[in-house]
């Protein structure tokens, strides 16, 4: 008999833990923030390399999105989100940039787009600068996961000579020197020219290039007449 | 018995007497026994003559021979060569090159494979044995659009088409008019009145413009190749196409004043370049030829100063794009002017009114001053600059010339000082190596304009620089001709000689009817 109550009591326990109601999973933890930025410029890393060469001119700055993640629930208000430059490892400073360190993320909302703006200061053609942001604790958030804590983003306008130059380039555009390469980009938006790749342009689309560049150049000397184009070391530009 | 010396002398010399008669009569025999032969032309030869060939197309003569019987031990050969044969530099010589032979048997079938342009074919018959020769020539043309002959850009109903046109004084094939034949290949008219019409009998292609559209055709079946933004790497704005020339390997088009090329010796996609860079504006004629031989020294050398000459309207100043540097970005002036050259390439100060390459290797630039005054330039640009490109001539007045303060359509030829010009309704000449004066050859009936003149230069053809076509209008019946007159380039004067030698009985002018409204005329292949 003893046996048969032992037998019925485990079954009944086993049917009495079985009818227990499953709860969901719910976030435990406070509420946090990542950060990122678009894919195509960070590859799927914390960093963003960012040229000003390509440009004209007259481009004198960009924008890049930070986005900050919510890490929690959304919720019915307004919470605020904190960002700060970590000094240490940046060598940008304010001239080169513009960040608010403050943002909203809206009530019901889990992701608020930060703009950062870079700016095309004279000196980024010597020497390119960098940023660390990170997630700043505030009053609504903690700071989120070590992998998505921080972004990088280094910039500069620095012009390099093709490495194809001599061999490739100097047939449509002469002797190389920045101004010249400087010139060239602002006529035609190209930086670096793979003439004699299997998929670069042929002879006719360099030569193309070339008159562009001719006529920026003749364009700027017809409106300069006192001050003809010179490259860095004081030799007239030439094709 | 005795045979006395003499008796035996006697016989040997009967017997050797008998057997020279003997050989004598073999020969004699032989000689007036050889039969001449010759080629029958019947069935081939005038077939061969109004045929008009594709390249690639193969050209077939079922041949015989009369009295072939005795004439057994033949040789044959065809052979095939340009009309304007002539020598061709090889290392420091000049020599007539072999002509390319197209078959070594009696009939002919044989793939054609010359470019485009006029040929004589020629059939080389010889007996081996008695070396007698029989030689027959015939002409033929290799044609490479769809059909070769005279394309009239015209206006129908406010819009473009194309007239394809040949006549029996042209003297290529039967005469034909494919009227319409944008129209034929697209279902309907280009839109737009006509703006340009281009061509070049080596490539095998045209490009056709309205004011509103226009692209690249085949000149095969006139399918576009590409349209007007397709035509360039960075297409200008408007469509406004006032010139074109294919030379120097090169193919340049004028539009709104500036000049765009494909180089058609480089890699390309068929798409022009962006324009000569620079300050100007140019006149939308070009002389087809910038270099020439000349004996020097013992030896012929090519002379070539220029890539291309252009004139520029703004700065009134012949420009160049220099042989030495072809891919030039930007045009160079010449050599300054020599103080005893009777004028100033880089300072003519006048507005070029036409131009075109002719007689003497002149580029014809007939100009106009501030007061309207015409005169006549005839700088050769086909020599090396010495500071002087007045060789030829001074600067020729042509105030003189009857009613040149209307003329609006010019023509030059290419076989003599001549040059004709149109007003509203007179077409004249003007030979620069006469008087002074022009001579009036037609004068159309009040109620028709002229609207267009062509003087026909195609270069190797016995009629160049002789026939001249005119588009005419009537506008109160809404209908165009054609008129097509024959002069004589020397002379400057209605002259019928042509058609007199190819046997045609035709008027001068003689007048075809069924046209639109005629801009401007071209010759293609």
């Amino acid at each position: 008999m003893k046996k048969y109550i032992y037998v019925i009591t485990t079954v009944l326990l086993i049917f009495i833990a079985n009818s227990c109601k499953n709860e969901d999973f719910l976030y435990q933890d406070v509420a946090r923030i990542r950060i990122g930025s678009d894919v195509s410029l960070t590859r799927g890393s914390d960093s963003i390399s960012y040229s000003f060469v390509s440009y004209n001119k007259n481009i004198t700055f960009d924008t890049i999105h930070v986005y900050a993640y919510l890490i929690g629930k959304t919720e019915n208000y307004d919470r605020e989100v904190k960002l700060e430059v970590d000094v240490a490892r940046s060598t940008a400073t304010s001239p080169h940039y513009v960040l608010p360190t403050t943002y909203t993320l809206k009530a019901n909302s889990n992701v608020v787009t930060i703009p950062l703006k870079i700016n095309r200061t004279a000196d980024l053609t010597m020497k390119g600068v960098r940023l660390y942001i990170k997630v700043a604790e505030s009053k609504d958030f903690k700071i989120g996961t070590n992998e998505e804590n921080h972004l990088k983003v280094a910039w500069s306008d620095v012009l390099q000579k093709p490495n194809n130059w001599d061999t490739s380039l100097m047939e449509f555009f002469g002797s190389y020197s920045l101004v010249k390469h400087r010139l060239i980009i602002d006529a035609t938006g190209i930086a670096e020219f793979n003439y004699g790749d299997s998929n670069g342009p042929n002879w006719s689309e360099m030569t193309n290039y070339k008159r562009l560049a001719v006529a920026l150049l003749l364009k700027y000397n017809s409106e300069n007449p006192a001050n003809l184009l010179k490259d860095e070391n004081g030799v007239l530009v030439i094709f | 018995m005795k045979i006395k010396i003499f008796q035996i002398l006697f016989f040997v010399g009967c017997i050797l007497s008998a057997l020279n008669s003997c050989v004598d009569n073999n020969i004699n025999s032989t000689f007036n026994d050889v039969t001449s032969f010759d080629v029958d032309t019947a069935g081939w030869y005038n077939k061969m003559r109004i045929n008009t060939y594709y390249k690639g197309d193969t050209i077939k003569a079922n041949v015989t021979l009369k009295n072939a019987a005795g004439n057994e031990n033949m040789k044959y050969y065809w052979l095939i060569y340009s009309t304007s044969y002539s020598q061709v530099t090889e290392g420091n010589k000049l020599v007539w090159p072999p002509a390319d032979t197209l078959s070594k048997k009696l009939s002919l079938v044989a793939p054609l494979m010359k470019k485009p342009g006029f040929y004589y074919v020629t059939l080389v018959a010889e007996n081996l044995d008695t070396k007698r020769m029989s030689i027959t020539t015939v002409p033929i043309t290799i044609k490479n659009s769809i059909e070769s002959g005279l394309f009239a850009l015209e206006e129908i109903n406010g819009n473009t088409d194309v007239d394809i046109f040949r006549s029996e004084r042209m003297a290529m094939g039967n005469p034909i008019h494919l009227k319409q034949y944008y129209n034929t290949a697209f279902g309907h008219a280009m839109p737009g009145k006509p703006q340009y019409l281009a061509v070049s009998n080596d490539l095998p292609y045209l490009y056709l413009f309205s004011e509103s559209e226009g692209g690249r055709l085949s000149s095969a079946d006139f399918s576009l190749m590409a349209d007007f933004s397709q035509l360039f790497y960075n297409a200008p704005s408007n469509i406004q196409v006032e010139g074109y020339l294919n030379a120097n390997n090169t193919e340049f088009l004028v539009n709104n004043g500036k000049l765009y090329s494909i180089y058609t010796n480089k890699a390309n996609n068929l798409k022009f370049s962006s324009p000569i860079a620079g300050d100007y504006s140019m006149a939308p004629w070009m002389p087809s030829q910038t270099s020439d031989y000349a004996y020097i020294d013992g030896n012929w050398v090519l002379l070539q100063n220029s890539h291309m000459v252009v004139y520029d309207q703004k700065y009134q100043r012949y420009l160049q794009i220099p042989a030495s540097n072809p891919y030039a970005a930007q045009f160079s002036s010449f050599k300054t002017t020599t103080a005893d050259a009777p004028f100033d390439v880089n300072n003519i100060g006048k507005k070029m009114v036409y131009g075109e390459y002719g007689f003497n290797s002149s580029f014809y630039s007939i100009f106009e001053n501030s007061t309207g005054q015409k005169s006549l330039y005839l700088p050769n640009f086909t020599t090396i600059d010495v500071g002087n490109f007045s060789a030829n001539s001074g600067v020729i007045p042509m105030d003189q010339c009857q009613n040149i303060a209307n003329a609006k359509y010019y023509g030059v030829c290419g076989a003599g000082p001549v040059l004709v010009y149109a007003t509203d309704n007179e077409l004249y000449a003007f030979n620069y190596q006469g008087n002074g004066t022009s001579n009036k050859l037609y004068s159309l009936p009040s109620n028709l304009k002229f609207t267009t003149i062509h003087l026909w230069r195609p270069g190797g053809h016995p009629a160049d620089s002789k026939i001249i076509w005119a588009g005419v209008w009537d506008e109160a019946a809404q209908k165009g001709y054609v008129y097509e007159f024959e002069i004589s380039p020397s002379a400057g004067i209605l002259d019928s000689s042509w058609a007199d030698m190819i046997g045609l009985q035709v008027d001068n002018p003689a007048i075809f009817d069924g046209f639109g409204k005629i801009k401007m005329f071209r010759f293609k292949l």
